[in-house]
């Protein structure tokens, strides 16, 4: 056959219609759309303008911090899809784990890479204190509040006067309200609709669609097919918010010595900023009560949340550590699992190489790139003062 | 998602025997439609091998899910309430697609333990 022939047949290839199995359909369709953001019954503020604009001013503000340098958004950059392009976070010091990022974070059922913090509120409290991160105290943050005027007025507006500095009681429930805040702010920053979406909505509506180009299409076949990427990057997140050990080495090699969600999760039955908690809005609600529930077995030993692959293609590094650069780093790591640290029973048991060739590699990563969607309203993307229309 | 299989107690209703057939468990999962890594509670009623209703004071019982070839359960333990002449079961959650067993295990007053289990492919 000669080379224009060759051409002409790879080129028809390409170009054939991907048709997917009824199977393929059915899982292609939970791939999207984003529902509605969830409620937080846990979080009284969590839809509140007030409070949102409040907590974007704390999520900026570097004076919580022990050097006066560091906030929320050194970590959670927006210009970077508020994650910070580091393998491990730094703030105060450097820390053991890589940032992931805020985007979509209201959609997520746990929080950090362990899911120590049951609630986006927790979760937002546990940098003040952490010594990498803020190297700070309730304290101080709260000291900090009380002596900039409009973070005094924006506080009091939301939640009424600050407490007595002296009764360590009003301390915790007006830091709580700080996590709150900061959380109303966090729920917002929610991505568009992705390639994918339309992709999926046009399926829905039985149409055909050009949202996906031929090779995302044939990226999305494998996805939903011999890949079997949906089976824990499933659902309209692209992730099923739950935790498991897939052997990723750590960074600087040698065995891991991080328990991840073994730890992670007795840490979030015994916080007291809990969803069942002393300072929930819910304490007694279905999320506090899954968190009482939830088992500890021995497979979460090392065990880490699965990210969304919603942003997948614009939050490098990846993985806890943030030991893979590339997304095609991160294919070839499932596509052959060299490297892979096994610990005897504690790591995912389905996991086999998967052995594409390079073009469904490349197909791959092309359905990741399309299913990042648009960033959020820009006036959520930097510093407010005072109070602004989300 | 799982349609769950018809049955005299309703459209959506699961059916699990024991081996022996001394006791069997008629599972309303709601939804309907047993979801793929979403929350959904159930509703258990038992009967025994001549089809007479077991009242919740003379078992107890525990719910469980396994997904065998994955070697890992549920990551919460339902809660268990009497609700009647049956059981409400919240926090089920099933958080993989692909082939789970589900246990109901009735403990007798002697100690003794009856297990009814079925296969259930969740997509």
């Amino acid at each position: 056959m000669s080379p224009a022939t060759l051409l002409l047949v790879a080129v028809a290839i390409l170009a054939t219609p991907i048709t997917f199995s009824d199977a393929q359909r059915q899982r292609i369709l939970r791939l999207g759309p984003l529902p509605t953001v969830p409620s937080d019954p846990t979080n009284r503020v969590a839809g509140d303008d007030d409070a949102a604009a409040l907590g974007q001013q704390l999520f900026f503000e570097p004076r919580f911090s022990r050097s006066g340098s560091v906030s929320c958004a050194t970590c959670h950059d927006p210009r970077q899809s508020f994650t910070d392009g580091r393998t491990l976070a730094v703030g105060e010091s450097t820390g053991r784990r890589h940032s992931p990022t805020l985007l979509n974070v209201a959609y997520q059922r746990w929080f950090f890479w362990d899911g120590r913090a049951d609630t986006l509120w927790a979760q937002a409290l546990h940098p003040f204190e952490s010594e990498t991160e803020f190297d700070s105290s309730r304290h101080r943050v709260l000291e900090i509040v009380a002596k900039v005027p409009e973070l005094r007025a924006a506080y009091e507006q939301v939640f009424g006067p600050l407490p007595n500095p002296e009764a360590c009681d009003e301390i915790d429930v007006a830091f709580a309200n700080i996590g709150k805040a900061i959380a109303a702010y966090e729920r917002r920053l929610v991505t568009g609709p992705s390639a994918l979406d339309h992709f999926v909505e046009a399926m829905r509506r039985g149409e055909k669609s050009d949202a996906l180009s031929a090779a995302a299409q044939r990226g999305l076949q494998l996805f939903v097919g011999d890949a079997q990427c949906y089976l824990c990057h499933g659902g309209p997140m692209l992730s099923d918010s739950e935790f498991h050990n897939i052997g990723v080495p750590p960074l600087g090699g040698g065995r891991s010595t991080d328990s991840g969600r073994w730890d992670g999760l007795a840490a979030a039955k015994i916080n007291a900023f809990s969803a069942f908690g002393p300072h929930s809005d819910d304490p007694e609600g279905d999320r506090g009560r899954r968190t009482r529930s939830t088992v500890r077995g021995q497979h979460l030993w090392g065990a880490f949340k699965t990210p969304s692959l919603r942003t997948a293609s614009v939050t490098a590094p990846y993985m806890h550590q943030g030991q893979l650069a590339t997304l095609a780093d991160v294919l070839t790591f499932y596509n052959t699992l060299e490297n892979q640290v096994l610990h005897d029973h504690h790591q995912e048991t389905i996991l086999v190489p998967l052995e594409l060739d390079e073009e469904d590699l490349a197909d791959l990563e092309s359905l990741l790139k399309a299913a990042t969607g648009t960033p959020p309203p820009a006036n959520l993307l930097t510093p407010q003062t005072g109070h602004q229309d989300p | 998602m799982l349609a769950a299989c018809g049955s005299s107690q309703s459209q959506f209703t699961l059916e699990l025997s024991s081996v022996d057939r001394s006791l069997t468990a008629y599972i309303t999962p709601d939804p309907p439609h047993i979801p793929v890594n979403d929350f959904f509670e159930l509703r258990i009623e038992l009967v025994d091998g001549s089809g007479r209703p077991i009242m919740p004071g003379q078992v107890s019982l525990a719910v469980d899910a396994v997904m065998p070839t994955h070697h890992h359960g549920m990551m919460h333990e339902p809660t268990l309430t009497i609700d009647g002449n049956g059981w409400h079961v919240q926090d089920m959650l099933l958080h993989m697609p692909g082939l789970w067993v589900l246990s109901v295990d009735a403990e007798h007053p002697d100690g003794s333990r009856t297990r009814m289990q079925r296969n259930l492919e969740i997509e």
